[in-house]
């Protein structure tokens, strides 16, 4: 289970992440939805540790990622889109055992969990190439397997579609809903409306760093008098600029 | 080392030796580049030195007559000098087909009337007409001795002062160390120079690559902290950088063995490297701080930059203002090194460096420039690790 309580960051005088508040339970997907810079991505980064809030905090199974960011980290699993951000001197089988290391796995594990998820995503024929002669979604898959190797029971993704073509947009959509019948706590922040309303059991839209509204697509488009997750996103978040 | 540093550390260097680029600036560049240079300005100063190995004297067909008469003088026997006949010495002497050219030769009884031209802008005809210069001074001395001695004059009377000067290493019963000289000159500059690029490649790529590739936010969401990231890093880039360092010395080593006295200016072959255990280890010793030291500034400014230019550019800049104790310091030899320098860093270095290869001994410069490397050594890694904990640099893209 994941738990904002009234989560803050502020960037000098930019407020980009205004007093968040929500709950994830185990086996469900969160959507995160708001235009560019509302925040969503930031709230990531701070559920990541990788930023300090400047007020509030969240627990991951009852852990305070202020008083325990290392155990955070441990239990946590992100994956961002775009560029898989992988080492492209390193082989597919080696940037995994890598994250695996330094999430605190034995090399023999580590090894053991790259030729498993490589037969788990399908890509075992490219475990020993080097990552840059990846296709793009290979490449993705690799990013998916490396952030799922120590086990992590959330899962932060960014966006993890964009520029993925339809086969590969669908192993990751299968990958999610695998980790969901797993019981993991999921958080997906994407633009796409479209595969927010498919995957997401509740979504929280964010405008200006503000959660404006959290609930399931009925409960929205019922509170909201919407009557889809379009007509909600730009009566709550508007229109760019607006 | 801990076990997060570790796993970094090899996983930089693996990623490292598959990096073509990294491996060709790092290694091979300093492997090739001492060899080929000392050879190529250790040959020409060797030659300039002993002189030309033959020198070609254009003149016209009665001067010509005249001057080989001259040349039987055993004055200069062994001189190298050929005589040619040309219609025009001038043009013989342009087109690249003699060395020196003379244009009038007169003869009143015993006195001869010489004008020779050169070509100033050829090191070759600049160097024979010193060549020839030296022996006709010492043609018209030994005639001057001559008829003094007809007429019962000692050339003292007419010279009555005598001089010689002595270096100190000669008067003291040492060698004298022109070869020294030369190295404690170009050694320094070229060692700090390619210290100060070795590690940069390595360090950019590290960071600010890793900030471009979006590489460096899923590493910061593991278990690793961000002071093993760090230290795992900086190691790699050090080590990167001592190699370079070492791949330095080993193309110098290599230079030595491909023409000894290309290294030592034509004298004496041993001259400049018999350097003792101690100081050996001494430049060891400054070499590796001053490699941190460098590592440690492009690892700051390349965490700084958004991007691989970026880091890049501060890169250069980093090299151009250590190139200005370099270059302001290249003329002076070890003993003009004063006390206050040794606070002044990588100028510190090159004088610490210059006065080992000279053989002066001032142990509390080199104290003083060892503290002061290790001092800024300190300030920067600790500049790097506010830096590292700093998330609106760590996440700035």
């Amino acid at each position: 289970m994941l738990t904002l309580d009234k989560l803050t960051k502020h960037f000098k005088q930019v407020k980009a992440v205004q007093e968040v508040s929500f709950t994830v339970s185990g086996g469900e997907i969160f959507g995160l939805l708001g235009a560019n810079g509302a925040g969503k991505t930031t709230t990531l980064r701070l559920l990541a540790t990788m930023l300090t809030p400047t007020g509030g905090t969240a627990t991951i199974e009852g852990i305070d990622l202020l008083k325990q960011p290392d155990l955070v980290r441990s239990r946590i699993g992100l994956l961002f889109g775009g560029d898989a951000g992988l080492y492209d001197r390193l082989t597919a089988r080696e940037n995994i055992v890598y994250f695996a290391r330094l999430c605190g796995r034995t090399e023999e594990d580590a090894h053991r969990r790259a030729v498993e998820l490589a037969q788990a995503f399908n890509f075992s024929e490219y475990l020993d190439m080097h990552a840059k002669k990846l296709s793009k979604g290979t490449r993705q898959k690799v990013a998916l397997a490396r952030s799922v190797v120590h086990d992590p029971s959330v899962m932060l993704f960014d966006e993890p579609m964009v520029g993925l073509d339809v086969t590969s947009r669908k192993d990751v959509e299968d990958f999610m809903q695998d980790l969901k019948t797993r019981g993991k706590t999921i958080i997906l922040s994407d633009h796409n409306l479209n595969i927010t309303e498919r995957l997401c059991d509740r979504i929280g839209i964010l405008h200006k760093g503000v959660l404006t509204a959290v609930g399931t697509l009925e409960q929205l488009c019922r509170e909201h008098q919407c009557s889809n997750l379009e007509e909600v996103f730009f009566k709550l978040a508007g229109r760019s600029e607006e | 080392m801990k076990s997060f540093t570790g796993i970094i550390f090899k996983k930089e260097l693996l990623e490292i030796v598959r990096d073509r680029r990294t491996i060709l600036t790092t290694f091979l560049l300093p492997l090739l580049l001492y060899p080929v240079m000392f050879w190529f300005i250790g040959s020409q100063t060797a030659d300039q030195i002993e002189g030309p190995s033959e020198t070609v004297l254009a003149a016209g067909e009665g001067a010509a007559a005249a001057i080989e008469t001259i040349l039987r003088d055993p004055v200069f026997a062994d001189a190298g000098i050929r005589v040619v006949t040309a219609a025009d010495p001038t043009a013989a002497l342009r087109d690249g087909e003699a060395d020196a050219a003379v244009v009038s030769l007169t003869q009143d009884g015993g006195f001869t009337d010489l004008r020779l031209i050169y070509d100033p802008n050829k090191t070759s005809s600049s160097m024979s007409v010193s060549h020839i210069s030296g022996l006709l001074t010492a043609y018209n001395q030994v005639a001057q001795s001559q008829k003094l001695a007809e007429l019962g004059i000692s050339l003292s009377d007419l010279a009555p002062v005598s001089f010689e000067a002595v270096s100190l290493e000669i008067e003291s019963g040492g060698e004298e160390s022109g070869a020294g000289m030369f190295l404690s000159m170009m050694l320094p500059m070229l060692m700090i120079m390619l210290l100060s690029i070795g590690g940069m490649a390595t360090a950019v790529d590290l960071f600010a690559g890793e900030k471009e590739r979006r590489t460096f936010e899923p590493l910061l969401c593991t278990g690793a902290r961000r002071t093993d990231i760090l230290a795992g890093k900086l190691l790699a880039v050090t080590v990167m950088s001592i190699l370079s360092a070492v791949a330095s010395v080993v193309g110098m080593v290599a230079g030595y063995l491909v023409n000894p006295r290309a290294m030592t200016l034509g004298l004496d072959d041993a001259q400049g490297l018999a350097l003792p255990l101690p100081t050996v280890l001494f430049i060891l010793l400054i070499v590796a701080a001053t490699a941190v030291f460098f590592s440690g500034l492009h690892i700051l400014l390349s965490t700084y930059a958004r991007t691989v230019k970026e880091a890049s550019t501060y890169g250069s800049f980093v090299m151009i203002v250590s190139y200005v104790p370099i270059f302001a310091t290249m003329q002076m030899l070890g003993g003009d090194f004063e006390q206050w320098t040794a606070f002044v860093p990588v100028m510190n270095v090159t004088g610490c460096l210059k006065m080992v290869l000279a053989g002066i001994e001032n142990p509390l410069y080199m104290m003083i420039t060892l503290l002061v490397t290790v001092l800024f050594v300190g300030i920067v890694l600790a500049a790097g690790r506010y830096m590292f904990q700093k998330e609106n640099i760590m996440l700035r893209a």
